[in-house]
């Protein structure tokens, strides 16, 4: 066991951060994120491209796919510097972490030819149509219909909660294929081009933040069966695999860091007593549930390397912290400031958002408790 | 980095295991034990291999509720640069704190402000103080003692806090391991009351803080010079005691809070790990100072 960064990795987090501070756009937020605006989406683009020229956006990829084989602990350092800086890659990240694997693993030679050049390049954007209205947590009751029509599929059905679906050129999209057999059995996963007639997506209003989430239709989609990932009715073991990458290395905890950091700044120059002692233990608290965070997204990589296709049940309790992290910051930061915390702009006003969401996106706080209990605690099942 | 435990450390961890299960729990210390850990090395194994080593034969003895204070001898004292010590030591942080472990102890670690002193049990007057947790407890006056030089009070706290780290997390796990077994097996409405989510759930919760306990107590020992990493791991911990204690007691009903079924000696020596040290509110105030002085 050895918790140091070792030389590699401290060298590697340098050269990525000497990269990021001459790529970035200047002030750039999470907010900046979502890419409410089209200078956003070009910015995360050009951002994106830049890396990938450097050599900073997919590493951790073999070298066949036009990674260098790099250690999934270098995957990591990428993830704690963007987020550190607000996520610069957008929703970039989800294609270097789990819809490239995703491709790598299950798509045929043509698809990895079509889709993988382009993501190592940061050329595209790309949003997963995973939850429907009726089918959040329980993912596997999807019921988009997909029904074959010679070479093709023809896409009937909504998703919802998507990101990044208004900045999406493709699709990951998870379809119900046979509607006849066990829920678990009948999904299969396509690959749309969201330009593709009958796709339609719309902002759905939030008092958070534009462009945090939308829905997305479609109507007599035409894709073709080329574009299918694996096999036709056995897309959930792959969408098991994608989760579990998915939840594994999203340094959340450093920005949460860096988030506190800032309200305790905003909170001198206001004049607010952050010294005093009923505050420093809101604060000192907060900034323990970042350690905690931080402890086991290591495990979690951890986990991840010693069994890369396993069940990954710290994976789970590493999320399991990791949400209420957020909220813990969201509130200590609400503490800190008192009304001021109120004003559009602040970090304190960001974490509002972050902090709502963590403990929601990609996999209810409530499902990992329940993954943890089945797959640590062996607890019996509820039904 | 590297997260896997060595061979050696796997082995090491083994043993440890082997040697701390079924031991005697109904004395006040073990000097059986202490004596073998003693002549076998084990209580020098933070100098002689290495802090993980010392923080993994610190779990199995918190885990095994081993009788005596093994952590503080085992990974507190050397990881505070207290070495050569004898084989129990009691850990001191003021004339009115409560010392686990008080009128057994060979030596104490004491905290006094910037520094620390090492005293010998014929340097102290302890005056016992009743308590329900399993802890022999007392109130520990220092007469005379040795100090430890400049700074060495923060090391000693922040030592402290690590070993108070360690031990939650390997209490509380087992502790949360102890009542799965005890909600898979008692059925009620016609099931087991673990097939209950709110039950699952709450076991769940407790069993990721202690994990997370767990890993910030191994960091700790590893960056033991850093109090933002230390006194977070001992924050957290706290969090991770109460968390536990109710959880656990709640779902294990009457039969948890019996001394027969055995729940209790993890729980009431969670309680006193709660407290130890000025408990959350000390440790979280030097969290938020420990971050300022880091970013100002």
């Amino acid at each position: 066991m050895d918790l140091n960064w070792s030389e590699d990795e401290s060298t590697f987090r340098a050269a990525l951060r000497d990269s990021m501070a001459r790529h970035m756009r200047p002030g750039w937020t999470l907010d900046d994120r979502d890419m409410p605006t089209q200078a956003d989406i070009d910015a995360v683009k050009a951002f994106c491209a830049a890396l990938g020229e450097e050599g900073f956006l997919t590493p951790h990829w073999p070298i066949a796919y036009g990674g260098r084989d790099a250690s999934p602990w270098e995957q990591l350092v990428i993830s704690e510097e963007t987020w550190a800086a607000g996520e610069p890659r957008g929703g970039q990240y989800m294609n270097t972490n789990w819809i490239g694997p995703a491709l790598m693993a299950f798509g045929t030679a043509e698809q990895q030819a079509q889709h993988l050049p382009p993501i190592t390049r940061g050329e595209v954007n790309w949003c997963q149509g995973f939850s429907e209205p009726d089918a959040g947590s329980d993912l596997a009751a999807l019921r988009c219909r997909a029904a074959r029509d010679g070479d093709s599929y023809i896409v009937n059905g909504q998703k919802v909660w998507t990101s990044y679906a208004h900045a999406a050129e493709w699709c990951f999209l998870l379809v119900r294929t046979d509607p006849d057999v066990g829920k678990r059995e009948g999904i299969t996963i396509l690959m749309v081009d969201m330009r593709s007639p009958g796709v339609e997506v719309r902002e759905i209003p939030n008092p958070f933040a534009h462009h945090l989430i939308h829905e997305m239709h479609f109507t007599d989609v035409v894709v073709p069966v080329t574009n299918r990932i694996g096999e036709e009715n056995r897309g959930w073991d792959i969408v098991r695999s994608i989760l579990a990458n998915e939840r594994v290395g999203i340094a959340r905890h450093v920005h949460a860091l860096a988030v506190l950091d800032a309200t305790v700044a905003d909170a001198d120059d206001l004049g607010i007593d952050s010294d005093d002692h009923g505050l420093e233990e809101t604060i000192g608290t907060a900034y323990a549930w970042c350690e905690a965070a931080r402890s086991l997204n290591y495990v979690a990589v951890a986990e991840r390397i010693r069994d890369p296709y396993g069940a990954r049940p710290l994976a789970s309790v590493s999320r399991s912290i990791t949400g209420p992290m957020e909220r813990e910051v969201e509130w200590a930061c609400q503490q800190i400031l008192g009304d001021q915390a109120l004003a559009a702009g602040s970090e304190a006003d960001r974490q509002v958002v972050t902090g709502t969401s963590s403990m929601i996106a990609a996999g209810a706080y409530e499902v990992q408790l329940d993954l943890i209990a089945r797959l640590t605690l062996d607890l019996p099942r509820s039904r | 980095m590297d997260l896997e435990l060595s061979p050696d450390q796997v082995m090491l961890d083994d043993i440890a295991k082997a040697m701390f299960t079924g031991r005697p729990r109904d004395v006040a210390v073990d000097t059986e034990l202490l004596a073998r850990l003693d002549a076998d090395g084990y209580l020098d194994v933070l100098r002689s291999a290495g802090p993980i080593e010392a923080v993994l034969v610190a779990e199995r003895a918190a885990e095994a509720v081993v009788c005596g204070p093994v952590v503080a001898r085992v990974l507190v004292a050397p990881l505070a640069g207290a070495h050569d010590l004898p084989a129990t030591v009691g850990l001191v942080a003021g004339p009115s704190s409560l010392v686990r472990y008080a009128g057994h102890c060979e030596a104490y670690l004491v905290l006094d402000g910037d520094e620390a002193h090492v005293a010998s049990a014929d340097d102290v007057e302890v005056s016992p103080v009743a308590s329900r947790t399993p802890y022999p407890m007392g109130r520990v006056r220092v007469i005379r003692g040795e100090s430890l030089g400049e700074g060495s009070g923060d090391a000693l706290r922040r030592a402290w806090q690590v070993g108070i780290a360690v031990e939650t997390s390997s209490m509380a796990l087992a502790a949360v391991a102890f009542a799965a077994q005890h909600v898979t097996d008692r059925h009620q409405f016609g099931r087991p009351i673990g097939s209950f989510q709110a039950v699952q759930h709450r076991l769940a919760r407790s069993h990721s803080m202690a994990m997370a306990t767990r890993w910030l107590g191994r960091r700790g020992a590893w960056f033991s010079n850093d109090e933002f990493i230390t006194a977070s791991a001992a924050t957290f911990a706290c969090m991770t005691a109460r968390e536990t204690y109710d959880n656990t007691h709640q779902v294990t009903g009457g039969i948890g809070i019996t001394s027969e079924y055995g729940l209790t000696d993890w729980t009431m020596r969670l309680l006193a790990l709660h407290a130890e040290l000025g408990g959350a509110k000390a440790h979280s105030r030097q969290v938020a100072r420990a971050r300022r002085a880091a970013t100002t």
